[in-house]
């Protein structure tokens, strides 16, 4: 009686910790996926200067100065708190245009840094639907 | 051959003489006379009359029978923009500009009859000039030539019954152009139209404040073949009284460009129009500063008058002095007299309608419209702003009143002699705005400031009385915007189409709207009327999205409907 209750109590143990391992393991892939690939995502520095450039670059004057709209620009100039394509996307469209957004907003370009910081407090300005994360295949 | 062939011949050649006068009736030249006239069965300006009241002399259509308005016709303008610019009539020819394109249509029928186009140069581009492409805000007629600007501003004259081009002729200034394909991506763009005045002249405003900053102009060119004849400056130069308001060369980028059309008075032979804001938004700028809000920068945002046969200006009354909050005091200023004076009225991004001597510019009054106004307390005796607070400095969010967009923005408004009310196209909201520092792309300066509308806001059209200021009635919408812009008429009547595309004919007097009918689609441009084989018609353009300086939770919900629709009885 007693061998079988060593026995069991090991085994109980094995498979809480296998559990743990299995959640662990989850917890970690799940959280890779919502990251956003940005090298400087969540750097307070470059999130103070992200804000700075995309308001003296031609970015808020058609998103409005806290990329929500409300801007001069394109109407319906989309309201970015709520970007939900991945950052991938995000750099896409500054480079290419998307829909009415013509290439880099129409201004000059800008260097992958710069598009970093901005990338930057622009996820720092996310409401809970955005989605920075590059989505999965 | 015999006397029965001859007879035969004679008759045949007849009836077809007969037959090709249906095809291709005279045409009806646009005389100076005619551009005097005020509006009535013709609309020859894109504000009705020199005068730019906006107001009709029909009285067909009125306040007791428009209940029982009908859509006559609706046709297709086929843009991919905002339809800005107000049609104009003549001859049973309705013409109105949009995508760099000039289009006829019948006025009776709404049917296409021709269309001139252009295409903009390769290296067009630069700073916000994708916003600006494709609108256009009025046309011009004169002799047989309706005339518009393309955005690159070449002068096209086109006969306005074949649409066949007579001349175009590229205005001498540059363009502005895509940053990677230039080192100077300045440049002059137009969207305003010119005017044509008696004389055979037109009047072009020259506007590049936006794209960077050089300075405004207005230009006189001759109607017959677009050669420039004389160009006024916006901004005062060395000599010139408040030239020493600009410090260093900061005028030479200091914007104040005109960019909606003005008014013309014929016995002054004195062009009287608005300028845009300073330039850069920000007053503290770099080695081209203009003096943090210590020096006045006469000129931008302005009221401007200039001699027509001279091109010299007469005098500039500056209505926001150095001007910190984009407030462009760019709407026609109106030709009204007020007690057997002439004089210029002008409501204006401010929040107030400002009241001046038509002659020598002297400041009358000003007097608030806007329900809520925080960056002043009036104007002095002077003129000068009674300023509410400091200028703040670099990165420091301030909260303002109203909104860079302003108490009224490009939408025209409108003056019944009848009524003596003043209606504007209004809005209230107010704006978040911060400076930051200015810097330099292609020789490119940014405007060195942020901003966003504040959520909520509503659009407010009203009839104020122009002697007291007094607000007489308003209509009101929920939502955020401005309407398209008002038309009135000697029918008792005041005409607009909400942001949200409510086509709204309302009791000038009371404000009761007799009647109304949704287009869905945004108005971005003021009504006109004009009368078609004896029949008054009231026109519409409607294009555009309506979510233009509005966070995204205040956007309309209407797609982009580029469509001219005509009421009648």
């Amino acid at each position: 009686m007693k061998l079988v209750k060593r026995s069991g109590a090991r085994l109980t143990c094995a498979v809480l910790a296998a559990g743990i391992m299995i959640m662990t393991a989850l917890g970690v892939a799940m959280g890779d996926e919502k990251k956003s690939p940005n090298p400087l995502s969540g750097d307070p520095k470059a999130i103070e200067e992200g804000q700075h450039l995309f308001r003296t670059n031609v970015c808020g004057h058609c998103h409005g100065m806290n990329a929500r709209g409300g801007g001069r620009g394109h109407p319906m100039a989309a309201n970015l708190q709520k970007f939900k394509r991945g950052y991938s996307a995000f750099l896409k469209t500054v480079r290419e245009g998307y829909k009415q957004m013509p290439p880099w907003g129409g201004g000059p370009q800008l260097d992958e840094e710069t598009l970093n910081k901005i990338g930057a407090w622009l996820e720092s300005m996310g409401q809970p639907e955005s989605n920075w994360s590059d989505p999965r295949n | 051959m015999s006397r029965y062939s001859m007879w035969f011949v004679v008759g045949v050649t007849a009836l077809v003489l007969v037959w090709s006068s249906f095809g291709t009736a005279q045409a009806k030249p646009v005389t100076d006379s005619d551009l005097m006239a005020p509006a009535g069965n013709e609309w020859l300006h894109g504000n009705g009359s020199l005068d730019g009241t906006r107001y009709s002399t029909l009285s067909q259509i009125n306040s007791g029978n428009a209940s029982g308005l009908k859509v006559k016709w609706i046709s297709s303008l086929g843009g991919k923009t905002d339809a800005q610019a107000t049609p104009i009539y003549h001859d049973g020819v309705l013409i109105i500009p949009q995508d760099n394109k000039l289009h006829g249509f019948d006025a009776k029928t709404g049917r296409l009859l021709w269309k001139n186009e252009t295409e903009m140069p390769e290296d067009w581009g630069g700073q916000f000039v994708d916003f600006f492409t494709g609108k256009h805000r009025m046309a011009a007629i004169t002799g047989e030539s309706a005339i518009y600007l393309s955005n690159e501003c070449s002068i096209h004259a086109v006969n306005y019954k074949t649409g066949e081009g007579v001349y175009r002729v590229k205005i001498d200034r540059i363009y502005p152009k895509n940053f990677e394909k230039s080192s100077d991506g300045n440049g002059y763009f137009c969207t305003s139209g010119p005017l044509a005045i008696p004389g055979g002249k037109l009047i072009v405003n020259m506007n590049a404040t936006d794209t960077g900053g050089l300075q405004g102009y207005v230009q006189g060119h001759s109607a017959k073949d677009g050669s420039q004849l004389w160009a006024a400056n916006m901004i005062p130069g060395p000599g010139e009284p408040g030239s020493d308001s600009w410090p260093g060369d900061s005028r030479i980028y200091g914007g104040a460009g005109p960019w909606i059309v003005g008014s013309w008075d014929a016995d002054l032979k004195q062009y009287a129009v608005g300028s845009a804001n300073a330039y850069p938004w920000s007053p503290y700028g770099d080695r081209d500063g203009r003096g943090a809000g210590n020096m006045r920068n006469e000129g931008a945002a302005a009221i401007v008058a200039i001699n027509t046969d001279t091109g010299k200006v007469n005098w500039r009354y500056t209505v926001v002095p150095g001007d910190p909050w984009d407030y462009d005091a760019m709407q026609t200023p109106m030709l009204i007299t007020i007690d057997g004076k002439k004089m210029i009225v002008q409501p204006n991004k401010t929040g107030y309608i400002h009241v001046l001597d038509a002659k020598t510019g002297k400041f009358q009054r000003a007097m608030q419209f806007s329900d809520k106004i925080t960056w002043a307390k009036g104007y002095d005796s002077s003129g000068n702003p009674n300023w509410d607070f400091p200028i703040p400095e670099e990165g420091k969010t301030v909260e303002v009143w109203p909104s860079l967009l302003g108490g009224v923005n490009m939408y025209p408004n409108a003056y019944n002699p009848k009524t003596g009310l003043i209606y504007t196209a209004g809005r209230e909201a107010g704006m978040s705005y911060v400076f930051e520092k200015v810097q330099v792309v292609s020789n490119v300066r940014n405007l060195g400031a942020s901003f966003e509308v504040l959520p909520g806001g509503k659009e407010v059209e009203r009839g104020n009385d122009l002697k007291s200021g007094k607000e007489k009635w308003r209509y009101e919408t929920a939502k955020a915007g401005y309407s398209g812009g008002m038309l009135t008429t000697a029918g008792n009547l005041t005409v607009w189409a909400t942001q949200g595309g409510e086509m709204t004919v309302a009791d000038a007097t009371t404000g009761k709207v007799l009647f109304q009918l949704a287009a869905n689609a945004t108005s971005k441009s003021g009504p006109m009327t004009y009368s078609v084989d004896g029949k008054q018609m009231i026109t519409f353009a409607f294009g555009g999205t309506g979510g233009f300086g509005s966070v995204a939770d205040d956007w309309h919900n209407t797609n982009n409907g580029s469509i001219l629709v005509t009421l009648g009885q």
